[in-house]
Formats: C-alpha cells, sequence, structure tokens
C-alpha cells in the first residue's frame, strides 16, 4: 500500500460548483481503480509562479490517495484528459513520511534518556544532601 | 571683535571636520557594502588581495563585518524541521534568489543535507508552478 499526493491546478475561468463536481468525478475514478482519496485539500485560486498555457493563475487542489500503483496511473490519465487542467504533479509521500517519524522517533526518545540522565543526577544530589 | 569672532567660528569647523570625516567613512563602508553582499564573489573576496586593504580603513568596521556575517546556523536544524514540504512556499521561498535561483549553502548557512532536501522540495515547488524556474530580476 502506498501513499501519494496529487497537485493539480484547474482552469480559473471554472466555476466553483464545476470544480466540485470535477473534484467529485476524479475522486470516484481513484476509488474504481481499487485507491482511496484520504484528503482532499482546495487551496482555491492562487498565482502561478510561471504562466501555463498563457494562464496567470489558476485553482489548485490537492489529493492525498492511498493504493496501488494503477489508483495513482488512473487519476493521472483523467487529469490528462480532462480539458480544465493545466497541470498537475504527484509524489509518493508515504516512503519520507517514515522517515520523519524515525528521525522524530529517535529525537524524542533521546529527549528522553536525557531528561532522565537529568533527574537521576538531580536525585543523587538530593540524596547526598 | 571680529578676531574673537572668527576664533570661535574656527572651533565648530575645526570640530566639525572630524564629523564629517567619519560620515565619510561612513559612507565608504556602505559603498563596500553590496559587493560583499552579492552571493558569488563574496567568498574569494575575503580572502583576495582586498582584505587586508580594507581592514584598516573600516577600523570598527571588522566587528561590521562578522556581524553582518553571523546567523550561519542551519535553520533546518535549528528548527529541527525533518521535512521540507515542496507545498510551504515561505519557508522555501527563503532560499531562491530574486531570480528564482537557488542560494548556495555558503549564503544561507544550511548544512549539506538539509540543503538536498531543499533542493528536492523547490525542484518540486517549481514544477507545479508554486516557485518559478527563472524570475525576472
Amino acid at each position: 500500500m502506498r501513499t501519494y499526493e496529487s497537485v493539480f491546478i484547474i482552469r480559473p475561468e471554472v466555476a466553483e460548483a464545476d470544480v466540485d463536481a470535477l473534484v467529485e468525478a476524479l475522486q470516484q475514478a481513484v476509488t474504481g481503480a481499487g485507491g482511496q482519496v484520504v484528503k482532499v485539500d482546495k487551496w482555491g485560486k492562487r498565482l502561478l509562479a510561471y504562466r501555463i498555457s498563457s494562464q496567470r493563475e489558476g485553482f489548485f487542489v490537492l489529493f492525498e490517495l492511498t493504493g496501488g500503483g494503477e489508483a495513482l496511473r488512473e487519476l493521472e490519465r483523467r487529469l490528462k484528459v480532462t480539458e480544465p487542467v493545466l497541470k498537475f504533479f504527484s509524489v509518493r509521500v508515504d516512503l519520507e513520511r517514515k522517515k520523519v517519524e524515525k528521525l522524530r522517533h529517535r529525537r524524542e526518545h533521546r529527549a528522553a534518556r536525557r531528561q532522565r540522565a537529568g533527574a537521576g543526577g538531580a536525585a543523587k544530589a538530593t540524596a547526598n544532601a | 571683535m571680529t578676531d574673537e569672532a572668527t576664533v570661535p567660528s574656527g572651533g565648530p569647523t575645526r570640530a566639525a571636520e572630524p564629523a564629517s570625516g567619519g560620515e565619510s567613512s561612513g559612507g565608504a563602508r556602505e559603498r563596500s557594502a553590496p559587493p560583499g553582499g552579492r552571493g558569488r564573489s563574496e567568498g574569494p573576496r575575503r580572502s583576495g588581495p582586498e582584505g587586508p586593504g580594507r581592514g584598516p580603513r573600516r577600523g570598527g568596521g571588522g566587528g561590521g563585518r562578522r556581524f553582518f556575517r553571523r546567523q550561519k546556523v542551519c535553520k533546518f536544524c535549528k528548527e529541527n524541521i525533518d521535512h521540507i514540504d515542496y507545498k510551504d512556499v515561505k519557508v522555501i521561498g527563503q532560499f531562491i534568489g530574486e531570480r528564482g535561483k537557488i542560494l548556495p549553502r555558503r549564503v544561507t548557512g544550511v548544512c549539506t543535507g538539509h540543503q538536498r532536501d531543499l533542493k528536492v522540495a523547490i525542484k518540486r515547488a517549481r514544477n507545479i508552478a508554486l516557485l518559478p524556474f527563472a524570475a525576472r530580476a
């Protein structure tokens, strides 16, 4: 099971309701391909850093999906053939998250050990007193 | 009367001379600052022949330069940021120049590992038009 993050940019002139419909359709496409959309995040309209097909702004939507590669492939295929989508970009995030989790865990572990050592020293000091 | 008047008037002008001299040296410091601020020329310049020539002119400026060059601690290490997210334009945007180029480590002070993560994040952000590939200066 993999987790992907997919960001896509929709043409700015598309109405809000149509964006919702589009998002809904894409979600169903993912589910149909055996994946699951975990999170949908609409960033709304923002300025593009560069022009894409002579557009200066776009409506950004973020999908987070779990499932195999087929789910992502289906989503990307749909995005490619959907007219109002300017650009899309997908990354696999589960491995990175695992790494981050490991780092965080290690840091907490270290902090706890340091604290325990500090507390032990303090206890000894009070015993001596 | 006139003699007396000229003597005090001479006093202030003489007193003003060192003050104006101080201002001009301050101006020189300001003028010499921009080339140092340009990232790439900064490194070689310091060890270059201009280095010793600069010292005496500045006097206390050595302290000023040190002040200018400090804060060389990796931002990500300091704030315990494990993962640099490509969506976080506010953070990533600090590490690109006005032309949209990735700033070198020697300018920003980011550590090796985090610079690599940063590079990946910036390149991803460029891919979805959150950051420019090339910005107009």
